[in-house]
């Protein structure tokens, strides 16, 4: 890769990143999430498109009482006695549901054009992995860590 | 009529029928909710002020600023006794007093709800009792509706009591110069009457469906409330300091010490003893917390609406109010005091109960020459803040601790619509307005 060029998003990134659909299941969900190690997973519909995504920590709210984990629930929290029966129930009670009610959609993506600065700010400020996304049509194309770009890096040397 | 008072008003208008119109725009945005209530009532102010009906130095002089000062200084009270976990204690305790019987949460919690509404704001009180209510009621495998319903007529209800109990209560005192005592001795055995009924209205309508198995009730009372409790130095020294300030509203009028002057000293007190000894970024971090905290667009709101009134004031038209007022209960104080009673139960209901009394204020003011004084006008007071607080329980947009509310049960899974929320809460402002009239009657008049 020549210095002399500027480097955008397509340049490193990696494709195709691992996925969830959004009538795949809280169980599909975890598997996904626990066979690949990951935080957090892109969602996309039947034709492709980026919908948004499904993390560790929103998961983690769903195994907490709802009282505990929704907006401006309950923080003080030093009084509650529970087990593992208590949480596995509230597992069951979600893990035939589809993710679609649980998919973050507020998530800033980068093109496949985008400068790669855009990409590493984001990775800097706010998520582990930023999906690329067509600038048409919205399919999902690839992603990027710091992972990808550190082996970028390394096949400059 | 005062227009000769009024300075040079814009295009040379009527004084009077350009504040009404100013006065209709606002009420019609508050009404309508299509722009946030502090912008409207900002315009409404200014534009009392760019017309010319009152000058920048009268709608400074409208401004109760005793209001001011003893809403800030509970916010600031509260913000920081909140932190201790005292709220979600006392929750918890009482719920384990009642042997986690599905029933008798219904009834301590709403009365706990009652009596913390009374003494803190109730908006503070939902937003610290419901989360806990919603985690006992998913422990109970319950619906929350009837607990949910249940707290939040008790925070009206509640909020009744005192002096500091809800916003409307406030301008009142502060207006008229009653004490916290008199809204103690005044107010706090009605409420009580009232809050029983509201109670026993639904133990009948819930009470048979409230069931739960012994193993659910054993995952509460596995709780720990002592627990809850983060900071017990804090702890005590809130308690300590909320209790000279009731002590300070109390006998402060003995000496001319205003409720504000009250507030805002405990407040300061709280403070001090939240940051004492501790180094200089640590004491900003937690001043800034807490004073970011404070509800500064309430606090604008209420200053624009001081001032919007005055304008009001200035023009003659709430003179003119007051007049027709006269008219329509031929000035004789009971059918006033009746009137006004049912009046603010009704208005309340349907809009924000603050702009309202805002309004009241001045309007029953200038018929207490032909009411026989001030002094005898005494109950007129009392229907205005039984009216106003308890109509907010009349509908889901009555009161802003009722859309809290509503805003958890929606998240919770359990949205409650306007018209559900309607079917309880009319019987609910009726027995109220029903038992706060006879008790008046009996109390002034019989």
């Amino acid at each position: 890769m020549p210095n002399s060029e500027f480097t955008f998003c397509s340049a490193i990134m990696h494709s195709p990143p691992t996925h969830l659909y959004v009538d795949s299941t809280v169980h599909e969900a975890i598997e996904l999430l626990v066979d690949h190690h990951m935080y957090n997973v892109p969602v996309v519909d039947r034709d492709n498109k980026f919908v948004g995504e499904i993390s560790v920590k929103r998961l983690t709210g769903l195994l907490l009482p709802a009282s505990l984990s929704m907006e401006q629930g309950l923080k003080n929290t030093g009084f509650i006695r529970e087990n593992l029966a208590d949480i596995k129930n509230r597992l069951d009670a979600v893990k035939n549901r589809s993710i679609e009610s649980y998919i973050a959609t507020d998530i800033t993506v980068v093109y496949p054009d985008s400068p790669l600065i855009d990409a590493m700010m984001l990775l800097f400020h706010k998520y582990i992995r930023i999906p690329v996304v067509n600038r048409d049509g919205g399919q999902l194309v690839g992603g990027i860590s710091l992972i990808t770009l550190l082996r970028a890096l390394e096949d400059l040397e | 009529m005062t227009h000769d008072a009024a300075p040079a008003v814009l295009l040379g208008l009527d004084p009077l029928w350009l504040a009404t119109g100013i006065f209709l725009i606002t009420y019609a945005l508050l009404i309508s909710e299509r722009v946030h209530r502090t912008v409207a009532v900002m315009l409404g102010a200014g534009l009392m002020i760019l017309s010319g009906i009152i000058t920048q130095d009268d709608a400074f002089d409208g401004v109760d600023f005793n209001t001011i000062s003893l809403l800030t200084g509970m916010m600031i009270l509260v913000g920081i006794t909140q932190r201790t976990g005292v709220f979600q204690f006392v929750a918890i305790w009482v719920v384990k007093k009642a042997r986690a019987n599905p029933r008798g949460i219904l009834i301590m919690l709403a009365t706990v709800t009652a009596v913390f509404s009374a003494l803190f704001d109730n908006v503070t009180t939902v937003l610290l009792i419901v989360p806990v209510t919603l985690l006992i009621v998913e422990k109970l495998e319950l619906s929350p509706y009837p607990f949910l319903f249940a707290e939040i007529f008790a925070s009206n209800i509640g909020g009744t009591a005192t002096l500091i109990g809800d916003p409307p209560n406030i301008m009142i005192g502060s207006a008229v110069g009653l004490s916290f005592s008199d809204f103690i001795y005044e107010l706090g055995p009605v409420v009580i009457c009232i809050h029983l009924a509201v109670m026993l209205f639904l133990y009948l309508l819930w009470g048979k469906q409230l069931t739960s198995s012994t193993e659910a009730r054993a995952r509460i009372m596995a709780f720990d409330e002592k627990d809850s409790i983060t900071n017990p130095i804090l702890l005590r020294q809130s308690i300590a300091v909320m209790a000279i300030v009731i002590a300070g509203f109390i006998l402060g009028e003995f000496i001319g010490l205003q409720s504000g002057s009250v507030a805002l000293g405990g407040a300061v007190l709280l403070l001090l003893l939240f940051t004492a000894g501790r180094t200089g970024k640590e004491q900003s971090k937690r001043v800034q917390d807490i004073l970011a905290e404070l509800e500064w667009v309430t606090i604008l709101f209420f200053i624009c609406l001081f001032m919007m009134v005055q304008g009001l004031r200035a023009s003659g038209l709430l003179e003119l109010l007051g007049h027709q007022l006269l008219v329509f209960t031929g000035g004789d104080l009971q059918v006033t005091t009746f009137a006004t009673l049912w009046l603010a139960t009704i208005a309340s209901a349907i809009i924000d109960n603050v702009p309202f009394v805002a309004t009241m204020i001045p309007v029953l003011q200038s018929t207490a020459p032909h009411l026989g004084g001030e002094e005898a006008m005494e109950p007129v007071w009392w229907a205005l803040s039984l009216g106003a607080c308890l109509g907010g329980n009349g509908s889901l947009v009555g009161a802003t601790a009722n859309i809290i509310v509503a805003g958890f049960a929606e998240r919770a899974g359990y949205p409650i619509s306007f018209f559900r929320f309607l079917l309880i809460g009319i019987p609910i402002a009726l027995l109220s307005a029903v038992i706060a009239s006879g008790y008046i009657y009996l109390r002034h008049f019989a």
